[in-house]
């Protein structure tokens, strides 16, 4: 009776949540207390600490709005579905910005447990219920998963692609869906991957090719809408819609040209070339610039091995594939892979497949590997809080 | 006391006639330079090596403000009030721009040098962390780089009281990679190409000047604009320049600049006070275009009074830029493996006896970058064969399948 009211989607996706979210905060107040950072900073409160990096535009964004400068780093590149909450907190609670952002952040996550296990419960063929648990352990113990904990828009994106995939798993009428691939559009740029599913979804739905061209003319813009008011809202300010894309090229390198991006895109150059260097400072699993390409690796891999068995349905494998593919194409190339380990975190999916290997595995086995993941959890949340290049 | 009077209006007719016998050919055209104004201006090449300090004020008049884009005026009077100090010795040279704050901005220091190998630029706000433009990190940050690395036509130092004094000083990459001494601008435009349209005697507020006319093609970007430079000379200080107008082919005025209040300093008559009337803006892409054919009243007026002139030769490390501050930012990029502006980024350690710990492990990951780059190209071209033979491999696979499958039924 007891095992039964635990394993009840809400109990269980809160429980999990609260328990996979306490690591991060422990190794966070670890890095906070103990760990000295590589260059001297202003000091910072503990919660502070959790919007270094892009964390910290979207503080900026929620307290003083948006700002765009073409000669250097503008806020217009961080879609604005999560700051606005996070200032609509702040007006709500009278909190600051980084204690708003991360109630949305964890309010967030939290409900995307609970939809989580439901969304599991209703797969088909109906997995089992350490199967559902164990998938929702890796989503909230896999290393980077850690941004979900801290003032990043990862939460509230993984929120809305898991609606999206309850959404068509029940049924949802399409208008239903497609508003929240508007929200998630919104709320990332990657958020246009969930077109794809969207459209399969549609024909679907659809008995003929005229219906679902009228469905998909009265859906596309509901889809779009959160990039469309984004476009528009940047046209108006700023006197350009593209500047959240322009603003882009002060992050990393830039291309010498396109032929040398697609190349080096089609040999996979940015997953590999970091390990050409010989780091001075040696290699090192802490070492996030090269955590990044594997981890973004591996999830590709397991994205594979999930539709070549047939283990995701085409929504999963096609929203999986967007949500991997955009960045890699768009960003890759630049940024040297940087941050794809955080982009591959949201791919949902991939924690499928985990789950159901780790309910292969023998129960002691899968603790261990759990438990090297907690480590990783840890670990890396510490570093973040203390200051380290963790993105 | 009549008499005074009299010799007293007679002095400009009296000059005037001096310089009509000094000046064989009067409105003539392709005239050439007198001699005397020749070896007059020969003279500033002998410039010796001066440091000037100076305050420039931007005033927008209303008809600018009216005429000029918001955007563009901004810019044109972002520094409003600023003090400026160039300084040039044995073909370094080193330029220092200060602003005070305005309101949410904090005071800012600009300071570019060439010591004739390196390039330094220095500010004294660092643009890092979280937001990039509204909160600056009041910390130093400098950046070093070679000569041979940047763009020959780019261009750092701000000359304006130079410019507006005629006194020609380089700014442009190029210019610095050559051996360069000060030059009158009359001089150099001769020098370009520029001819002599016409020597004329001429009155400007009662004072009997010479009026040298010279026609030169200006190079901007992929064009050549036609100028008319007027230099209105003056005879009793050594033909210095009292007041410059550029034209246009269209015979508009695009600039007067006029100087007074002259010192004597190795022999040459520099002024202390400039005042600049600007009647076109630099548009968007940097060209200058006329944007009002109402030219009875400047754009904007430009103000350069000297605070001091230094003629004490600087020691020659004064034209380096050496920041030990801890904490201070550093792009240095003056190492012969470096190939750009942009070298290793570091920080001054809070131990100086650290620095060379610290370059040294950014150089070896620099170079580690480098080496990656050569050993990435075999691994890139056997990335693309094998994608090639998986895409090869899939397709055979479904086609056989498909072939099985039609077989099957």
């Amino acid at each position: 009776m007891m095992a039964a009211w635990w394993s009840k989607p809400l109990p269980l996706g809160l429980l999990l949540y609260a328990l996979t979210s306490g690591i991060v905060v422990l190794g966070a107040s670890f890095g906070h207390q103990f760990i000295t950072p590589p260059a001297e900073t202003p000091e910072q409160s503990f919660h502070e600490k959790f919007s270094a990096y892009d964390g910290g535009w979207y503080k900026w964004i929620a307290t003083n709005g948006y700002q765009y400068d073409p000669n250097q780093q503008s806020s217009t590149a961080f879609f604005p579905l999560y700051p606005l909450l996070g200032a609509g907190m702040m007006r709500l609670t009278n909190l600051d910005a980084t204690w708003a952002l991360l109630i949305v952040s964890h309010t967030s996550l939290a409900a995307a447990f609970v939809v989580a296990a439901i969304y599991l419960h209703g797969r088909r063929p109906k997995p089992d219920r350490s199967t559902v648990s164990l998938t929702l352990l890796a989503l909230g113990l896999m290393p980077a998963t850690f941004f979900f904990r801290m003032t990043y828009s990862e939460s509230i994106f993984l929120l809305l692609t898991l609606l999206f995939l309850l959404g068509i798993q029940r049924n949802w009428p399409l208008p239903v869906v497609s508003l929240i691939a508007g929200l998630s559009t919104a709320s990332r740029p990657v958020g246009v991957g969930l077109l794809v599913p969207l459209v399969i979804y549609a024909w679907h739905l659809s008995p003929h090719p005229r219906a679902f061209l009228t469905r998909m003319a009265l859906s596309a813009p509901l889809a779009c809408c959160g990039l469309i008011a984004y476009v528009a809202f940047l046209y108006v300010q700023f006197g350009d819609p593209l500047v959240f894309a322009k603003t882009q090229i002060h992050w990393g390198r830039a291309a010498p040209s396109l032929t040398t991006k697609l190349f080096a895109l089609a040999s996979y150059q940015p997953i590999w070339e970091i390990f050409l260097w010989q780091p001075p400072a040696g290699w090192s699993v802490f070492a996030w610039e090269q955590v990044n390409p594997v981890y973004f690796a591996i999830s590709v891999a397991v994205i594979v091995f999930g539709a070549w068995r047939g283990r995701l349905n085409i929504y999963e494998t096609s929203l999986a594939a967007m949500l991997l593919l955009i960045p890699y194409l768009t960003r890759g190339y630049e940024m040297n892979m940087a941050s794809s380990a955080r982009f591959a975190a949201v791919v949902f999916p991939v924690y499928l497949i985990l789950g159901e290997w780790l309910s292969r595995l023998p129960p002691a086995v899968s603790a261990v590997v759990l438990g090297i993941s907690t480590f990783f959890l840890g670990a890396y949340s510490a570093l973040f809080a203390g200051g380290y290049p963790i993105f | 006391m009549v008499v005074s009077s009299l010799v007293y209006r007679l002095i400009p007719a009296i000059v005037a006639c001096l310089i009509v016998i000094e000046v064989p050919r009067l409105n003539a055209q392709d005239a050439d330079l007198p001699e005397s104004i020749r070896l007059a201006h020969a003279r500033y090449a002998d410039l010796p090596p001066l440091a000037v300090t100076w305050t420039q004020t931007t005033e927008a008049t209303p008809i600018g403000r009216e005429k000029i884009a918001a955007d563009v005026l901004n810019r044109v009077l972002s520094d409003g009030s600023c003090v400026h100090q160039l300084a040039f010795r044995d073909g370094r040279i080193y330029m220092r721009h200060e602003t005070k704050g305005v309101s949410s901005w904090p005071p800012s220091t600009d300071e570019i040098a060439f010591d004739g190998n390196l390039f330094y630029a220095a500010h004294n706000l660092f643009y890092a962390g979280v937001p990039r433009s509204r909160e600056p990190k009041d910390r130093l940050y400098l950046r070093k780089w070679l000569l041979k690395n940047d763009d020959p036509q780019a261009s750092y130092f701000q000359n304006d009281y130079f410019r507006a004094a005629c006194v020609r000083l380089p700014v442009q990459i190029k210019e610095l990679a050559a051996s360069w001494h000060p030059q009158s601008e009359l001089l150099a435009l001769l020098a370009e190409g520029g001819r002599v349209e016409a020597v004329s005697p001429t009155l400007t507020n009662g004072h009997p000047l010479v009026l040298v006319r010279v026609a030169a093609r200006r190079l901007q970007e992929n064009d050549a604009l036609s100028r008319r430079y007027d230099f209105y000379l003056d005879p009793k200080r050594g033909y210095a320049v009292g007041r410059l107008e550029i034209r246009d082919e269209a015979d508009s005025l695009l600039s007067r600049s006029d100087c007074t209040q002259f010192e004597q300093l190795g022999g040459l008559w520099i002024p202390r006070l400039c005042r600049v009337e600007e009647y076109t803006v630099a548009g968007t892409q940097g060209k200058e275009k006329p944007i009002s054919k109402d030219f009875s009243s400047p754009l904007y007026v430009k103000c350069l009074r000297v605070n001091a002139f230094d003629t004490q030769p600087w020691p020659e490390d004064r034209f380096q830029l050496k920041y030990t501050t801890p904490g201070a930012y550093v792009n240095d990029a003056s190492f012969p493996e470096i190939s750009g502006r942009d070298g290793i980024f570091y920080q001054i350690p809070a131990n100086p006896q650290r620095l060379d710990e610290v370059i040294a492990v950014r150089r070896a990951f620099y170079q580690a970058w480098m080496n990656a780059e050569k050993k990435s190209r075999p691994l890139r071209m056997l990335f693309l064969v094998l994608n090639g033979v998986a895409l090869a491999g899939l397709g055979v696979y479904f086609f056989v399948r498909r072939r099985k499958k039609a077989s099957c039924t």
